[in-house]
């Protein structure tokens, strides 16, 4: 088969055009799963044969109804790979760690069900941080996963496989979860799209909790418009995750094309290279007709508190379940980096303490959201770097826990306020490694985000190369 | 000001004692650092729920559960179709 199709609109017409069939492109993600990705560690389970029985669905489906089956199927034939979070029926689910080793799942999540419905293939479920805790992808209990552009580095966390799974071709999509940047950032190391969406656009039902009130479920894609066809699938009431509504914005062809730059977030500590590529990205918009604003957001300097205390506290909370009574092994096979935030969670929940910090940080969030309300009266969107660098050499992090959370703050003001953000590829830098963007929009706006996106590929007409994998 | 051991029962996490040490250590810390947030005036706010929605309800109807094989497919704690659980309540001679 000649090359793995790049995008879904891609896909519907070579399909169309006979020059392959949905069996012969999960044979070739399978081949190339089989040859490469143990150099990656991109994916704890592989679905083969589910995948085949799918893609045989697939191209029968194609078979009787023609093009038609794309408008009943909009995701006919896209494979997916799933994070290791994502319940999946009969079909082992970790969260990364040991203490779900030989986990099966009863019931697939929501998600899991829209996508099939939809008509995608899942592939596998892929490597994770174990319960989502971690920037990195080190944090896994079944080794580390690496950044596809240079096996040195990390591919970020804590959606590490997932990431990877798209940048390497060994899927075409891929979901993630973004707590405090899960998806926008590995999606930033890896050179691909990743979308988090508002808080309560998408059901939460199956979904292995890590911070309740913090979590977002969304995506991965290799271009804007496929992040757009995965969310309006994904989307939506479901009757079984209570903070989910049904809202979206309208976009005209007047309106989103004003662009906030938060002044806070370009001080010291974030690294020239990844500076000067933002301000290029700032200019090619401007140079194309956005309305460029400079804006202040006051409170970023206590986000990391924030999201340090609430995060965990919820996290300590949901890890509670986990007594190896109704399933999984005993808490003594949690990792450091989970044992490390249900203590630092158990203490600011504790009596005598919840209100000096639990509370207080549920306040500083008010206050948080009211920063960006206010931004957005100013600005459509607004853009921001997702990372103070690039992807990290593996292990040069991981003795400084608090080095690490720090890293995080550009990405964790979107899951404290609720708002949907979306990081971009835009380049790669001088070590060889993708560079890009986010943009952050008003609650519930995705369409802002995904009219600014696509604008941004068609002004660039750049699309970073894929990594050359050994 | 932490008291590891109350936290680690709390938590009902063995902890070793080199875990013990390492925990504190790292949680002063965190615990130092994010204490800031004390700076920040929140006078005058009550609710802290952002999420602006409030009383979602369900229909109070009965749907299919789960089969009994399947919800214990995945312990390694059962006993005649239950979960078996540690003792909660130990008969003790007055």
């Amino acid at each position: 088969m000649k090359d793995l199709p790049q995008d879904i609109t891609q896909m519907q017409t070579s399909i169309d055009n006979k020059e392959y069939s949905y069996v012969e492109i999960v044979d070739s993600y399978l081949k190339r799963i089989e040859s490469l990705d143990k150099n990656i560690n991109s994916f704890i389970t592989v679905c083969e044969d589910d995948a085949y029985k799918s893609a045989k669905w697939c191209d029968k489906m194609y078979k009787e109804l023609g093009i038609d089956a794309f408008k009943k199927y909009p995701l006919l034939g896209v494979v997916t790979s799933l994070k290791d979070l994502f319940s999946t029926k009969g079909i082992r689910t970790t969260a990364g760690s040991k203490v779900l080793e030989n986990h099966t799942a009863l019931y697939d999540a929501t998600v899991v069900k829209s996508l099939k419905e939809a008509g995608s293939i899942i592939i596998g479920k892929t490597n994770c941080d174990a319960w989502a805790h971690g920037a990195s992808g080190e944090n896994s209990d079944y080794g580390p996963t690496k950044n596809p552009y240079d096996t040195k580095f990390v591919p970020g966390g804590s959606s590490s496989g997932s990431a990877a799974s798209v940048a390497s071709d060994f899927s075409m999509t891929a979901t993630g979860t973004d707590t405090g940047g899960s998806i926008r950032q590995p999606a930033n190391f890896c050179g691909v799209v990743g979308l988090k969406p508002s808080y309560g656009a998408v059901s939460r039902y199956g979904i292995i909790a890590m911070s309740s009130s913090l979590d977002s479920i969304g995506h991965f894609t290799n271009n804007v418009s496929d992040s757009e066809k995965l969310f309006n699938v994904t989307r939506g009431t479901d009757g079984f995750d209570a903070t989910v509504q049904n809202i979206s914005d309208s976009v005209n062809s007047k309106s989103n094309k004003t662009i906030g730059v938060p002044k806070e977030y370009f001080s010291e500590g974030l690294d020239a290279e990844v500076k000067t590529e933002i301000l290029r990205v700032i200019n090619i918009y401007e140079e194309n007709g956005y309305k460029i604003k400079e804006i202040s957001l006051p409170l970023t300097k206590y986000a990391i508190s924030v999201y340090y205390i609430i995060q965990p506290g919820e996290v300590s909370s949901n890890l509670g379940r986990f007594d190896g009574i109704r399933y999984g092994n005993g808490r003594d096979r949690f990792g450091s980096e989970a044992k490390r935030r249900i203590m630092l969670g158990t203490y600011v929940l504790s009596a005598g303490y919840f209100d000096k910090f639990y509370l207080k940080a549920m306040k500083v969030r008010k206050r948080i959201s009211e920063d960006f309300d206010n931004a957005f009266t100013e600005v459509d969107s607004i853009i921001a770097p997702v990372s103070p660098t690039c992807a990290f050499k593996l292990g040069s992090k991981s003795n400084d826990p608090l080095q690490m959370y720090l890293s995080d703050i550009y990405t964790v003001s979107a899951n404290i306020a609720g708002i949907p953000g979306i990081a971009i590829p835009s380049n790669i830098s001088s070590g060889g490694l993708p560079m890009g963007f986010q943009l952050l929009s008003k609650r519930f706006s995705e369409n802002t985000l995904f009219r600014t996106g696509r604008d941004f590929e068609l002004f660039s007409g750049y699309k970073i190369p894929k990594p050359k994998l050994l | 000001m932490i008291n590891i051991k109350h936290l680690s029962k709390l938590a009902d996490l063995a902890l070793s004692k080199e875990e013990e040490k390492l925990y504190l250590k790292q949680l002063e810390k965190v615990v130092s650092f994010v204490s800031h947030l004390e700076e920040v005036d929140t006078s005058g706010i009550t609710l802290t729920n952002t999420n602006n929605i409030k009383n979602i309800y369900a229909p109070d109807e009965i749907m299919p559960s789960l089969p009994i094989d399947e919800v214990l497919f995945n312990s390694q704690s059962k006993y005649n179709n239950l979960f078996k659980v540690d003792i909660v309540l130990k008969n003790k001679k007055l």
